[in-house]
C-alpha cells in the first residue's frame, strides 16, 4: 500500500535505523566468533609446535594451516596422529585433544595431535540451528572459553560449492556441501577446494613422519546408527576389535565396525588405502546433533539431556540409550580418551618393534569423577612461551 | 586449478554485490511500507557476504 511522500521518507528511515540496529551488533557478534583465538597450554610433554603447511606448504597463508602438536619421547618408536575438530560441532572429539597436548608424557615413540583439524568449520556455526558461538568448562581457575563451530568448513573459505561434490580421486558422487566436510575429501589434492588441500596436507604428514597409528575423533547424534563405536580401516580391523572387546569387559560398551569399501572420502577409509597408517575413527553420542533436540543450547552441548530425544528414546529410534542423565561433555571425552588409550595398548601388542608409550592420559574413570576441566592446565600459571593460539 | 577457483570465487561476490545494490535500489524506489522492510531483510546476507562476515 503506497504511503504519502512525508511518510514514505519516515518509514524508510525508520527501516534503515531498525536495520543498523540489528546488523550492527548481529555483524559484531559473527565476526567476533569467526575471528575468535582459542587458548592452549603446551603441557609437559609438548616439545615442539608446528605448523600443518610445515608439511603441505600449499596449505600455507589459509586458515586452515591449523597447529600441529608434536610430543616427542626421544625414545625410538612408533608415530601416532590424533585429530580433533573435523567436526568441530562434536566438541568431545577437541577437548579430547587438548586433554592429549596438555596432559600426556609420551615414553616411548611420538605422538602428534591436531586440535583444530579443520580451523575454518571452526569459524562459523548454524544461526538457524541457533547453535551456541561459544561453550565454557569450568575449572579450579576459572572457565576456560571454547569455540563452538559446525560440520562444514566456512563458505568464506570456500566458495562456491559445486552442484554435486565429486570426489577424487574415486570419482564418487556427493552431497554439493560435503567438499567442506573434512571428512569426505580424505585423501585430497594439493590444488583442490580448501578441505581437500587440508586433507591431502594431512596425508603428506601421515607419509613424511610414517605416522602408524591414525585416529580421528567423532561424536555422533543418537539417531546415527555409527554411535559408540571404532570404526577401522580393515588393516587395523584386528586392534578396533581387540580394543572394543576390552573397553566393552572393562570400562564401557564401545563397539567396532569395518570401514565401509565404496563409501568415499571418510578418513578411515582413505588414510589407510593410501598411507601405511592404520586408521581408526571413534564416535561417541552426542544429543545436541539429534535432529528431534529441544533447546539447542550451551546446556545440552555440555550436558547432553534433552526430554525430547530422551522420548524418542522410549519409543525405539534411537541406536544408543539415553535417560535423565543425558551424555555429560565428561562422559563423552572420557570415553574418547579411555578408546584412544586402549587402540594404542592394542597396537603395542600387535607391533612391539614400534611401541608408543606415554603417561598422563585421563581416562573415562577419571574424567567423570574430577570433570574435564580438572584436565584443562591454567595459562597464567605457566610462562607465556607455553600458551599458544589455536 | 585454484586459479579458476579464485576466479569463480571473485564473480560470485561480484553477483553478491550487483544483488545487493539492486535490492537497495528498489528498496528506495518502493512506496510500499511493507515491501521496505522485506527488502532490507533479504538485503542482511548478501551484506554480510560481501563484507565477509557470514
Amino acid at each position: 500500500m503506497a504511503q504519502p511522500k512525508r511518510s514514505q521518507l519516515t518509514i524508510r528511515l525508520v527501516v534503515v535505523a531498525l536495520w543498523l540496529a540489528l546488523v550492527i551488533p548481529g555483524g559484531i557478534q559473527l565476526a567476533a566468533h569467526r575471528n575468535y583465538k582459542e587458548t592452549i597450554v603446551l603441557g609437559p610433554g609438548v616439545t615442539e609446535v608446528r605448523k600443518l603447511s610445515d608439511w603441505a606448504p600449499y596449505i600455507e597463508g589459509t586458515t586452515n594451516d591449523c597447529n600441529i602438536y608434536v610430543l616427542d619421547s626421544g625414545v625410538p618408536g612408533g608415530t601416532m596422529l590424533v585429530i580433533g575438530g573435523t567436526h568441530p560441532e562434536e566438541p568431545a572429539g577437541v577437548l579430547s585433544a587438548v586433554t592429549i597436548v596438555e596432559n600426556v608424557v609420551p615414553k616411548v615413540g611420538k605422538i602428534l595431535v591436531a586440535v583444530r583439524a579443520n580451523k575454518s568449520a571452526s569459524t562459523v556455526t548454524r544461526p538457524g540451528d541457533a547453535y551456541p558461538q561459544f561453550y565454557t568448562i569450568p575449572t579450579d581457575f576459572g572457565d576456560r572459553k571454547f569455540r563452538m563451530g559446525d560440520r562444514w568448513s566456512n563458505p568464506l573459505d570456500s566458495w562456491p560449492d559445486p552442484e554435486v561434490y565429486v570426489h577424487y580421486p574415486s570419482g564418487q558422487m556427493l552431497a554439493y556441501m560435503d567438499v567442506r566436510n573434512l571428512n569426505r575429501t580424505w585423501p585430497g589434492r594439493p590444488d583442490g577446494m580448501l578441505t581437500e588441500r587440508t586433507t591431502r596436507a594431512f596425508i603428506d604428514l601421515i607419509n613424511a613422519e610414517n605416522v602408524d597409528i591414525f585416529i580421528d575423533n567423532h561424536e555422533a547424534e543418537l539417531e546415527y546408527s555409527v554411535i559408540s563405536t571404532i570404526v577401522a580401516h580393515q588393516d587395523a580391523a584386528d586392534i578396533a576389535a581387540m580394543a572394543s572387546m576390552m573397553l566393552s569387559a572393562m570400562e564401557f560398551p564401545m563397539g567396532m565396525e569395518y570401514s565401509p569399501l565404496l563409501l568415499h572420502g571418510l578418513s578411515h577409509r582413505e588414510v589407510g588405502d593410501h598411507t601405511d597408517a592404520l586408521a581408526l575413527e571413534i564416535e561417541v553420542p552426542e544429543p545436541f546433533l539429534d535432529r528431534v533436540r529441544g533447546i539447542t543450547d550451551e546446556a545440552l552441548l555440555l550436558e547432553g539431556k534433552d526430554e525430547f530425544v530422551m522420548r524418542a528414546g522410549k519409543a525405539g529410534l534411537l541406536y544408543e540409550k539415553i535417560d535423565e542423565n543425558g551424555w555429560h561433555i565428561d562422559e563423552r571425552v572420557g570415553r574418547t580418551n579411555s578408546t584412544i588409550k586402549m587402540i594404542v595398548e592394542m597396537y603395542n601388542e600387535f607391533y612391539p618393534d614400534r611401541q608408543i608409550q606415554f603417561e598422563g592420559l585421563p581416562t573415562r574413570d577419571e574424567v567423570v569423577a574430577y570433570g574435564v576441566g580438572r584436565y584443562l592446565l591454567n595459562p597464567a600459571q605457566v610462562g607465556a612461551n607455553r600458551v599458544v593460539q589455536d | 586449478m585454484q586459479t579458476v577457483q579464485t576466479v569463480i570465487g571473485f564473480l560470485y561476490y561480484v553477483i553478491a554485490a550487483v544483488i545487493g545494490l539492486v535490492i537497495i535500489a528498489n528498496f528506495m524506489r518502493t512506496r510500499d511500507a511493507k515491501k521496505m522492510l522485506l527488502y532490507a531483510v533479504v538485503l542482511i546476507p548478501f551484506v554480510l557476504r560481501v563484507l565477509r562476515i557470514k
